[in-house]
């Protein structure tokens, strides 16, 4: 009898999971510190097609058995469950409005952003945060930024993204303490957006 | 070539790179990313046990193990010190479970872990403050139990801190207090500053640095994003003031730093210095002419007690 070796096709995960998530987190962190700014992972990662170096690695650091993800259509493939459920074990729902983490591929079939969780009036922490890949971080609109974090104020200029998405957000802000926290990633740069920011389109 | 970047050295055998787990890392960097998302409020995060007692900063060690990193260096002070027995050995755990460079200096650290003091040396972006936050709660003296503090910080009800800080005014004359005095943060979320002396508390508005929160014992995180409005309680007729000393400090001469009263003998003898080590060594390293002051302390004693 011979045995047939079985081979998986997942994508590998870090290349050192301790120090290439700690790299990648302290880019997360600034994002989140810094809104707006463009900052790009200094490791790189290959995630299953077609996230790209930047949404695997918010993946990696972030989620884990705790975390309730949702899936964007475009994303909702076997290559990717298999992988984050390999390399996270992230339990997955097909309601977005349930879930905490949320990611995006495509930003114009994204629904609502009124729909997703803001947290509890008295848990303000207990909101989705989402991670929407986008085509571009320098080539889109161009929007004003300011808040928490900024000094004065910043103009990125995201693509892929419509109107009504900002329009959504805005509404959710008048909730904050509640609110929508969200990582814009292209490549392998991130730009924060956290609920604090006010954003003029 | 990973070989070479892998945490796994000699030292840190039997622990995970900066002694946590990575599933607690993640945990803690989660409510990190809450915490900066919604300046002030205090975030619930697992606290774990650590290799000290609680009231030892394992608040702040948890929160410095996770965002800590081989490129860092870092540096601990315990009320403006480095020399102090809490500062040294934060700093020996994490060189000896993550091979961390340390520093004395406040212009080398990349991570700077605090109890109780801002350092007199200004922040720059990217540099991030990690405070050891023995009881996170403001409110708790008003409101004692945490199902009604949490109520008060959901509905912004912060009537009752306001009349604390009155009843000190109709009492005494002034706000009399001097350390962990209460800060609105982002004009929404009332946030105690941890036991740094009120004198830091301006240092906090519109920082470039990331400032970050941790309380072990109390099981919370918060935070202060860089260029954030970090306002002091205060009234109109009582505008918020810091401590003013009408002495410099002995050794460096600073009349703008924070003074500690130091005891020098048993007959009433007292000089004032620095209460930030690497601020005092550095002005005393750039001027000279001042080590005639720091060789006559008994000259500020006959200052103070004038």
């Amino acid at each position: 009898m011979t045995v047939v070796a079985a081979m998986s096709d997942i994508h590998s995960g870090f290349r050192d999971p301790v120090l290439d998530s700690q790299d990648a987190f302290r880019t997360v962190l600034s994002c989140n510190a810094y809104p707006g700014r463009t900052f790009t992972l200094s490791r790189s990662v290959d995630g299953p097609s077609p996230f790209c170096i930047a949404t695997a690695a918010l993946c990696l650091t972030l989620l884990d058995f705790e975390t309730l993800v949702w899936l964007e259509d475009e994303v909702r493939t076997d290559k990717i469950v298999d992988w984050l459920t390999f390399h996270c074990g992230s339990p997955l729902t097909k309601d977005h409005r349930e879930a905490q983490f949320a990611i995006v591929a495509n930003a114009q079939s994204i629904p609502s952003l009124l729909e997703f969780r803001t947290g509890e009036i008295e848990s303000p922490e207990l909101s989705s945060t989402l991670i929407v890949q986008v085509p571009s971080l320098v080539d889109g609109p161009v929007t004003r930024w300011s808040g928490p974090g900024i000094r004065d104020s910043i103009c990125p200029r995201i693509g892929g993204l419509s109107a009504q998405l900002w329009l959504d957000r805005e509404m959710t802000r008048e909730l904050y303490p509640r609110g929508l926290d969200v990582f814009f990633t292209s490549g392998s740069s991130i730009v924060g957006l956290p609920r604090t920011t006010n954003v003029e389109f | 070539m990973i070989q070479v970047m892998s945490s796994n050295t000699e030292t840190s055998k039997g622990y995970n790179f900066a002694y946590l787990d990575e599933q607690t890392k993640r945990m803690i960097r989660r409510a990190l990313l809450k915490a900066l998302s919604i300046p002030g409020y205090q975030v619930p995060f697992g606290a774990r046990e650590m290799p000290l007692p609680c009231g030892w900063g394992t608040g702040g060690i948890q929160v410095t193990a996770s965002v800590i990193g081989p490129a860092d260096r870092l540096k601990v002070i315990d009320q403006g010190a480095d020399d102090t027995t809490n500062a040294i050995s934060i700093r020996r755990f994490f060189k000896k479970v993550a091979q961390i460079v340390t520093t004395e200096k406040v212009d080398e650290a990349t991570v700077i872990q605090t109890r109780h003091r801002v350092p007199e040396t200004a922040l720059i972006e990217g540099q991030i403050l990690v405070y050891q936050v023995p009881q996170p709660e403001p409110l708790r003296g008003i409101a004692p139990r945490q199902i009604e503090s949490r109520k008060l910080h959901a509905y912004a009800e912060y009537g009752a801190m306001q009349v604390t800080l009155y009843e000190d005014v109709a009492r005494f004359g002034y706000i009399a207090r001097i350390y962990e005095y209460p800060v609105m943060v982002n004009g929404r979320h009332l946030m105690s500053p941890s036991p740094i002396p009120k004198f830091d508390n301006p240092k906090m508005q519109n920082n470039p640095a990331i400032q970050l929160f941790g309380s072990g014992t109390e099981k919370r995180i918060y935070a202060v994003p860089p260029y954030t409005s970090v306002r002091s309680l205060d009234f109109d007729d009582h505008p918020f003031e810091v401590q003013k000393w009408k002495q410099s400090c002995a050794f460096c001469g600073s009349g703008t730093s924070y003074l500690d009263e130091v005891i020098t003998d048993d007959r009433g003898g007292r000089m004032f210095v620095c209460s930030d080590t690497d601020y005092c060594a550095k002005r005393r390293g750039a001027q000279p002419g001042t080590s005639e002051v720091a060789g006559s302390p008994a000259g500020a004693t006959a200052g103070s007690s004038s």
